[in-house]
Order: C-alpha cells, then sequence, then structure tokens
C-alpha cells in the first residue's frame, strides 16, 4: 500500500474569531502503487485540506489533530520538519488547482523546475538542463519555451509546466487539486488525456480531486466520495457510478450531465452543507436528504460495507431499500420536494447559514 | 425641468450618505483595536487642548518672566510656578506648548483638506475621462513629483511671506500628489466594474457618473489620505519652521526649537527642545495610527504611505 | 514599445520636469511683486555695490531678456558668481554635491537594508515582534528628523562627547583627495550621528510597505507551491517572498528620495554638513539668490534622477512590465 489515510482530522482556527472549524473530519483511504484515485465532492468539502494535510503544507492556522497518513507505511504526521521537507517532491508531487497563481512570476519556468530539483538534489546545470528539455517535450510543449517567464505562457501551457514539474524528480504520488477548472473544455479534455497517459508511463500513483464526478469516471480506479469534512462513499470507480449507495452520491450523480441524459435531466440537491465550527453528532447530510430520518440527526452514520470493496455511510439503506432510494433519486420532485416538507424549514436555516469557507480551507 | 431636481437630490442624497457612512466608518473600525483607539483618544485630547490651550495656559507664551532680582528669568529649569521651566527669553514653556497645539492642527487639518480635495479631483479626471486629460493631469503630477518640498518651500516663503496661511497652501499644493496617483489607479479598476458601465450604457452623463458612482467608492482612499497627509504636513510645517522659516507672529512647536537651537539653549533647557518634538511625534503618531488601522481594516489591498 | 522605447521616454520626461521646475524658479524669483532687484540684493550693500551687481547680473534687464540669459545658464550650468563667497557658483555646488550623495547615499542604503529585511521579518515572523516592530516605525515616520538629530547630537556629542558634534572631519586634519578622506576613520566618526538621525526616518516607509506587502504575498499561491516543492523555508521566504515583495518597494522609492532631500537639509544643517542642503538654507538666509537657485535646481535633479533610477531599476525587477 503506498499511502493510507487514517482517521484524518484537520481543523483551521480563525484568530478573530477563535473558533476552529474542522475541515476534515475522521477521513481514512489507501492508494495502491500505480492506482489512481479519485476524491470528489463540493467545492469547501475539505478536498483541498486532504491534500494540504498529506503534503503538510496548510497555513499557519491549519493543523492536523488526529490521525496518520502512512507513505510506504511512514507516517508522514510524526515526521520532523526537515525530513518532511525531503518526502515532499521527491515523494508526493502537487499539481495545484490555480496553475495561473502558483508560479511565481519574477522567475523563469526553467529556474522554477530547476528549484525543486535543488531543493532536494545536488545535480550539474547540465543534467538539470536536460531533464527540463525531455519534460518539456513529454508534456508537449516546445523546449525552446523553457527560459519564458510565466506570464508569456497560455494558460493551458502553464498547467502542462506545472505537470512536467511535478514529474521532475519521479514521485511516488502525484495529487491533482482541480488539475483543470481553470481550463477551457477543449484544454480540459487534452490535459486530463496527457495526464493519464504519463501516470500510466511513469507508474506513478494518483489521488486526483475534484468538483466534476465525469473526471473521476474518465481517470480513476477507484474514487471516494466526500461531504462535509468526511467521506460519504467509497469504492470502484465503476460500481459508484452504476451502483451508488449513499443519497448524496445518488444526488451529485443527477446533477452532472451523462451520455444518456441532456441537460433537462439535471437535478440539483437543494440547500448548502451545514457549517462545520461545530458539528452535531448526526449525519451531515440529514438536512438535505430526501430519505431522512429522527434516527438520522441522532448518531452519525460510520462507514459501512454495502458491497463488495465498497462502503457507505448510510444508515438509511436497509431500511429504504436501495433500489427504492435509487428509483426515488431519480426523479426531481423527491429532492425538490424537500423545500416545501413541513421540516423543509431545517433545510433553510442550513442553507441560509454562511457557507463553510475557511481563509486557506477549500476554495474552487 | 422636474427631473433635474430629483436628480440633484438624490444626487445630494446618496453622497450625503456616503459622506455619513465615512464619517462612522473609521469609528466603527477603530473601535475594538487597540492601535487605532489609542490613536483616536490622542487626537481627540489634542483637539481639546487646541481649543482651550490659550485658554488654560499659565502665561502668557510671549510674556518675559523678570525675577524679583529684575534679572530675566531665562532658561530655568523646572519649577512650581514653570513646570516647565523657562526659554533663554523667560518665556514659559508650557505655555508655548499648549499654545503651539493650534498651530500645529491647523496646519496639519487644513493641509490635508487642501491635498485631499486637489488629489480627489484630479485622480478621479484623470482616471475617468484618460486619454490627453489623463496624460496632461498625470505629467503634471511627475513634475510636483519632481519639486523637493523643502527647498521649495524655504524659497517660496522668503520670497513671498513667511505666514502660516503660504506654509499651508504651500504644502497643499505640493503633496496631494501621492493621493491623486492612487485615487487614478483606483478608478481605474472601478471604471472595469458593471456598475460603472451599466450607467455609461443608460446615457449617465461624466459628471454624474463621477459623483454618484465613482466618488463614493474612492472616499475611504481620500479619508486615508486626510490622516497621511495631516501627519506629513505637521512634520514638514515644523521642518520649515526649525530652519527658521516658519511664521514669526504665531507660537508653534516647530519654532520653539528653532529658537531653542539658535539661542545654544538646548543643553541648559533640554525640554524647550524635547517636550515640542514629543509633541510632535505624539500628534503625528496618533493621525497615522488611525490611519493605519482604517486601512488593514477598510481596504487591505492599499499599500499605505504611513 | 520596447524597453529601450520605455527608458528613452522617460529620460525625456525627467529632461522636461528639470525644464519645468527651473522655469518654476525663475518665475519665483523675478516676478514677485516688488523691485526684483529689492528682492534678490541684501539691503546690507551699500547703494553703489547693489548697482554693480544689478547690471553684472542682468537684473536691469528686461524680463525676456533675463529669462534667456537664465535659461542658458541653466543649460550651460553656468551660475555666475555667489554674491558673498568671491566663487563661480558652480565651483561651490560642485564641491558639495558629493558630501551631501555621500550622507544621502549611506542614509538610504542602510534605511532600505534594515527596513525591507526588518518588514519582512516582522511579516514572516508575525505575533508580537511584528506589533512592536509596526508599532515602533510607525513613531520613527513621526519623529522629525531635525528633532532626532538634536537629542543624538545633545546626548552623544556634547554630553558623553561620543562623537564630533559637526563637519565631516577634524580642523586639523588634511587629506589628500575626497576618497583618501571618505575613507578614513576620522569621516566615518563624523558620519555616524548624521545618518543616525535619518536613517529611522527613512526606513519606516520601505519597512511598513515591504511588511504589508509580505502579508499580502504570503498568501498567493506561488508561496504554497515552493513549500510543496520542499524548498528550504528560508529560500521561500527569501527567493519568493521577499523577493517578490521588492517590486512596490522600488516603484515608491520616489517618496523617499524626496523624504531624504528634505532630511538632508535638515542635518546637514544642524552637523554643519558642508552640503548642498546646507548651502541652499544659508544662502536663502544671506539672500545669496545665484547660490540659493543653482543649489535649489540641483537638489530637484536629485530628486529627478531619483525618480528616474527607480524606472529604470523596475524594468529590471519586474519582468512582467509593458511598456505602454
Amino acid at each position: 500500500m503506498l499511502l493510507e489515510i487514517e482517521d484524518l482530522r484537520t481543523t483551521y482556527t480563525d484568530s478573530s474569531t477563535e473558533s476552529t472549524v474542522t475541515a476534515v473530519d475522521g477521513v481514512s483511504f489507501e492508494i495502491e502503487e500505480g492506482e489512481s484515485f479519485g476524491l470528489v465532492g463540493e467545492s469547501g468539502c475539505g478536498k483541498s485540506t486532504i491534500a494540504k494535510s498529506v503534503m503538510r503544507i496548510l497555513p499557519d492556522n491549519g493543523r492536523i489533530t488526529d490521525g496518520a497518513v502512512r507513505l510506504n507505511g511512514e507516517d508522514l504526521t510524526e515526521l520532523d520538519a526537515e525530513p518532511m521537507r525531503q518526502r515532499r517532491w521527491t515523494d508526493i508531487a502537487l499539481i495545484s488547482q490555480s496553475a495561473m497563481n502558483a508560479l511565481d512570476p519574477v522567475y523563469t519556468v526553467d529556474t522554477q523546475i530547476k528549484e525543486a530539483i535543488e531543493a532536494h538534489e545536488s545535480w550539474s546545470e547540465q543534467r538539470m538542463d536536460d531533464r527540463v528539455v525531455e519534460l518539456f517535450e513529454l508534456v508537449g510543449i516546445d523546449p525552446e519555451r523553457r527560459h519564458d517567464y510565466p506570464h508569456q505562457f497560455s494558460g493551458g501551457m502553464k498547467q502542462r509546466a506545472m505537470i512536467a514539474m511535478a514529474l521532475v524528480l519521479d514521485p511516488d504520488l502525484i495529487i491533482a487539486d482541480e488539475p483543470t477548472t481553470a481550463l477551457d473544455v477543449i484544454s480540459q479534455d487534452t490535459i486530463l488525456h496527457h495526464l493519464e497517459e504519463l501516470q500510466a508511463e511513469t507508474g506513478a500513483s494518483m489521488l486526483l480531486i475534484t468538483h466534476d464526478m465525469s473526471v473521476v469516471a474518465e481517470m480513476c480506479d477507484r474514487t471516494a466520495v466526500m461531504y462535509a469534512g468526511e467521506l460519504a462513499e467509497r469504492g470502484p470507480t465503476e460500481t459508484i457510478f452504476t451502483n451508488p449507495y449513499h443519497p448524496y452520491t445518488l444526488g451529485l450523480k443527477n446533477a452532472f450531465p451523462s451520455i444518456h441524459g441532456g441537460a433537462d435531466s439535471l437535478i440539483s440537491i437543494p440547500g448548502a452543507p451545514p457549517p462545520l465550527t461545530d458539528p452535531a453528532d448526526a449525519c451531515r447530510f440529514a438536512d438535505r436528504c430526501p430519505f431522512a430520518a429522527p434516527e438520522c440527526r441522532s448518531s452519525d452514520p460510520p462507514m459501512k460495507e454495502v458491497a463488495d470493496e465498497h462502503e457507505a455511510a448510510c444508515a438509511r439503506i436497509d431500511d429504504v431499500g436501495i433500489e427504492t432510494m435509487r428509483e426515488q433519486a431519480a426523479k426531481r420532485e423527491v429532492w425538490h420536494g424537500v423545500d416545501d416538507a413541513p421540516d423543509g424549514a431545517s433545510a433553510g436555516d442550513g442553507a441560509a447559514s454562511a457557507p463553510t469557507e475557511v481563509s486557506g480551507g477549500d476554495s474552487a | 425641468m422636474s427631473t433635474i431636481p430629483i436628480d440633484g437630490d438624490t444626487r445630494a442624497g446618496s453622497l450625503l450618505d456616503s459622506l455619513s457612512e465615512l464619517a462612522m466608518r473609521p469609528y466603527r473600525i477603530l473601535r475594538g483595536n487597540r492601535m487605532g483607539e489609542v490613536g483616536l483618544v490622542i487626537l481627540l485630547g489634542l483637539l481639546v487642548l487646541a481649543m482651550i490651550g490659550p485658554a488654560i495656559a499659565p502665561y502668557d507664551p510671549a510674556t518675559k518672566d523678570i525675577n524679583e532680582d529684575g534679572t530675566l528669568a531665562s532658561n530655568e529649569g523646572p519649577s512650581a510656578e514653570h513646570p516647565l521651566g523657562t526659554t533663554r527669553y523667560g518665556r514659559d514653556v508650557l505655555s508655548q506648548l499648549l499654545v503651539g497645539t493650534r498651530s500645529a492642527l491647523l496646519v496639519g487639518f487644513l493641509t490635508a483638506t487642501i491635498v485631499v480635495v486637489t488629489g480627489t479631483t484630479v485622480g478621479l479626471t484623470a482616471g475617468y475621462y484618460g486619454g490627453w486629460v489623463d496624460s496632461i493631469l498625470m505629467r503634471i503630477t511627475d513634475i510636483v513629483y519632481g519639486i523637493p518640498i523643502l527647498p521649495f518651500a524655504i524659497i517660496v516663503l522668503t520670497m513671498l511671506e513667511r505666514s502660516i496661511f503660504w506654509i499651508i497652501f504651500m504644502l497643499g499644493l505640493i503633496y496631494w500628489r501621492n493621493c491623486a496617483r492612487i485615487i487614478r489607479s483606483e478608478v481605474l479598476s472601478l471604471k472595469e466594474n458593471e456598475f460603472v458601465q451599466s450607467a455609461e450604457t443608460t446615457g449617465a452623463s461624466a459628471p454624474r457618473i463621477i459623483v454618484k458612482q465613482l466618488l463614493p467608492n474612492v472616499l475611504p482612499i481620500s479619508f486615508l489620505y486626510f490622516a497621511f497627509a495631516t501627519g506629513w504636513s505637521i512634520v514638514t510645517a515644523a521642518s520649515i519652521a526649525f530652519l527658521g522659516f516658519g511664521d514669526p507672529t504665531r507660537v508653534s512647536w516647530g519654532r520653539m526649537m528653532f529658537a531653542a537651537w539658535n539661542t545654544n539653549s538646548v543643553l541648559q533647557q533640554p525640554l524647550w527642545v524635547a517636550m515640542p518634538g514629543l509633541m510632535i511625534i505624539l500628534t503625528v503618531a496618533s493621525v497615522y495610527f488611525i490611519g493605519r488601522t482604517y486601512e488593514q481594516v477598510a481596504n487591505p489591498r492599499l499599500q499605505g504611505d504611513s | 514599445m520596447g524597453a529601450k522605447g520605455y527608458i528613452a521616454r522617460r529620460a525625456a520626461q525627467s529632461v522636461v520636469t528639470i525644464f519645468v521646475v527651473a522655469v518654476l524658479m525663475f518665475v519665483l524669483f523675478r516676478l514677485m511683486p516688488g523691485d526684483p532687484t529689492a528682492v534678490a540684493l541684501s539691503p546690507a550693500l551699500d547703494e553703489s555695490v547693489q548697482q554693480e551687481m544689478a547690471r553684472q547680473y542682468g537684473l536691469n534687464q528686461p524680463l525676456h531678456i533675463q529669462f534667456i540669459r537664465y535659461m542658458a545658464s541653466v543649460v550651460t550650468l553656468d551660475f555666475g558668481y555667489s554674491f558673498f563667497q568671491n566663487e563661480p557658483v558652480r565651483d561651490i555646488l560642485m564641491r558639495r554635491i558629493g558630501n551631501t550623495l555621500l550622507l544621502m547615499g549611506t542614509g538610504l542604503l542602510l534605511a532600505y537594508a534594515f527596513g525591507t529585511s526588518i518588514g519582512a521579518l516582522a511579516a514572516w515572523k508575525r505575533g508580537s515582534f511584528d506589533t512592536r516592530v509596526l508599532v515602533s516605525a510607525v513613531l520613527f515616520r513621526s519623529t522629525p528628523v531635525f528633532w532626532l538629530a538634536l537629542v543624538l547630537l545633545y546626548v552623544f556629542g556634547f554630553h558623553l562627547e561620543w562623537f564630533p558634534i559637526g563637519h565631516m572631519v577634524d580642523a586639523e586634519a588634511t587629506y589628500s583627495g575626497f576618497l583618501d578622506k571618505v575613507f578614513s576613520v576620522d569621516f566615518l566618526h563624523h558620519l555616524v550621528l548624521p545618518v543616525l538621525s535619518t536613517v529611522p526616518f527613512y526606513m519606516a516607509y520601505p519597512l511598513l510597505l515591504m511588511r504589508t506587502t509580505m502579508l499580502r504575498i504570503e498568501g498567493e499561491d506561488f508561496i504554497t507551491m515552493a513549500h510543496a516543492k520542499g524548498v528550504r523555508d528560508r529560500d521561500v521566504f527569501a527567493k519568493h517572498a521577499a523577493r517578490n515583495s521588492l517590486l512596490p518597494i522600488v516603484t515608491t522609492a520616489p517618496i523617499v528620495v524626496g523624504l531624504a532631500v528634505a532630511g538632508n537639509v535638515l542635518v546637514e544643517t544642524i552637523y554643519s554638513w558642508p552640503g548642498v542642503g546646507r548651502t541652499l538654507v544659508q544662502a536663502v538666509l544671506q539672500s545669496d539668490y545665484p547660490l540659493a537657485q543653482a543649489a535649489f535646481l540641483m537638489i530637484a535633479v536629485i530628486v529627478i534622477v531619483g525618480n528616474f533610477v527607480a524606472d529604470l531599476l523596475y524594468t529590471v525587477i519586474d519582468p512582467r512590465i509593458t511598456y505602454d
């Protein structure tokens, strides 16, 4: 097992109000060698915080309070600063969600790639330059452009340069955090295919973080669905899409276009995620869930196995019956009826309270 | 015809609203911020001093105190009669200090008013109209940046008259440059905003857009520059007075130090120099504290001049 | 337009600015109400000497002739003789400009070195260190240069007698040349107090600006990215955060040069430093107007050239600059 995240809990503290937000609350999953693992969820659900926690590059107000992040069996959360620094980029590289701003404007692109090498290796200037040329060819940028400044690159070129930079030290794991969000649809597609090829070629594992279900469907072997700091469902991508179990996954699937239905068949999930400042011991999706029952509000359901290598955190699957649930969830009135139901007021409250945007937290 | 007064009313109304908002916002921002609160309390104290200073001063600042034996009470140390001692000419240092508060705040606030009115007008006009209007105004601003203020002041005051009026006028005429540049760049980015563009497409006149849409948005910057310009002008006016080019008819902290230095009295009567300097630091620091707090909380994007 | 065109245009603008300031001086000196000769010439001189000087300096010529003569003198740098020192104004100023630049340059160099590094550190470390730095910087910025100069002069000069109370070198000392003098211990000893008087005031501005910019830059994605790459903390600080924060520091340099010019006039006067600033003050007080006029123009040129150099520097340190 390459990466094991076990019961990870990460919090942000707002220095002015002293309040604490639990952005990631007891998340566990594993990534095998060479595997491509998808982490999908709405913006603000804590996906990027997981990436930052794994690399330990949280902002000053962020802290891992519990759990373990094991890379090749070694718990990264226990490491001192210097050994942790050495793991970064040699073992885990990051393709950031904002390639536009992730390159320092005052240095040329090759300088910034070489900087990553110099932080870990003592290669000759020639060897570094050869490597940069090789990578530029690999990601499809003219190597002549390597001495350009970032502002001379287009958005797609910057993203390719970021990918080149991520590959420079042959990392075991690449974390791609919304790698294509800032790009137009055509560049998105090319970059994703490219990423897939390169991953296959280098044999690196990949943690792909996105809000876009279709990206995960195309790219990943296994997928975890995240909601409000917790995992809702986890399993092989194939079955997550064909046989989802968690009502949130059902809703998320409705909200994305598939080949079978046009845009008019899309059903959004009404409401907004609850604030993460003081999470109650309840299912966090209960307020937006058409299948919620009183028991959902009295305890937070644990992950349990629902099929082969497939787990979901929902207490209602057996009571409602998964076939009924899937059938109901495909109907628009089932979701949007929630607003009109007598207990819809509580869902409205959830929606009215401030979205859980935390400085340094997840943001799209 | 009937639309004109309505237009006029709404224009005045929104400007009044934004002005009263502007007056309240600094207060709300400063409250709860230690640095801002300290600055505000000090400044209010100094304002009271400026108003009642001459009334509570124990002596006329120009009266020479004669000892019982008929000699001048020159450069005396602190005593019951003169808590801060006397000057070379037997005048009461404390009284001069109290009376000088008024000059400092007068110079500070009047100069800042000229700075803000000129700077805001130039910045708005240049930024909104662009083109040759912008070019001309910005070239003028560049030229004003080329004028070294203290040397310039020395010459102008010598040629014209050493009066507080000319000092204020001249400082105001130079210090608007920073304010104009910042406001212009703010207007340039505001112009990209939807609300300005939609006002343009509905055919609103240029003066109307400037007053109704742009002015309320740059007023916080103007307020900030009011605070900074108050500080700059108090320090510069004191420097002018220290070099001997101050208004000879007024008691000011700068002229106190000029007199102490010129009569070689600093060693015998250090308070004569120390106290006015400390008063300047207190006054200027209080407006900078207010300005910085306001800047941090109200508009963290600005790169302040304090 | 390329970098060269931009620089050429800025240079041309600087020349225009110098020209306008020179014209402004002419207007100020000649168009004052009353008899220009009365303003320009010291009433202490007797009648015949005044007449002779008025003739010599062309003060009895029509204004347009005076203006042409004046502009010619600006272009040729020939400002005639000082009223009170029997020497060409140009020679007097040429002897003193070096002294001024030396004092100002040392002050600015130290101010920028300390200001930017302390400001950067404050933003990096945050917390109580930052608060203390912030409050001190605002107090420095509020302290008049001449007041600090007086305090230092009296404490360390007169009272403790650690440093000389004025001039550039000891009266008895002789030096073979400017460089010989400048690299002497004697000179450095004289330099300490004047420089210390100016540095706190000059450094407050770059310090506060550096701090504000750093705080903003630290939130940028490329800083997070540098950490993710495993770049050492001190390199992230120096090569990325501080390096990027230098951009506004350079663009605002003209403001600090402006402060420094004023500060120099004051410390030169207090420490009897034979520079252009002190010359200006004395010339104005003595109504030595050819000298005053030329000294003022020289100071204005320092400011304008300072602005121009800042423009040049900016083209070097920001690759994104567009020349339009």
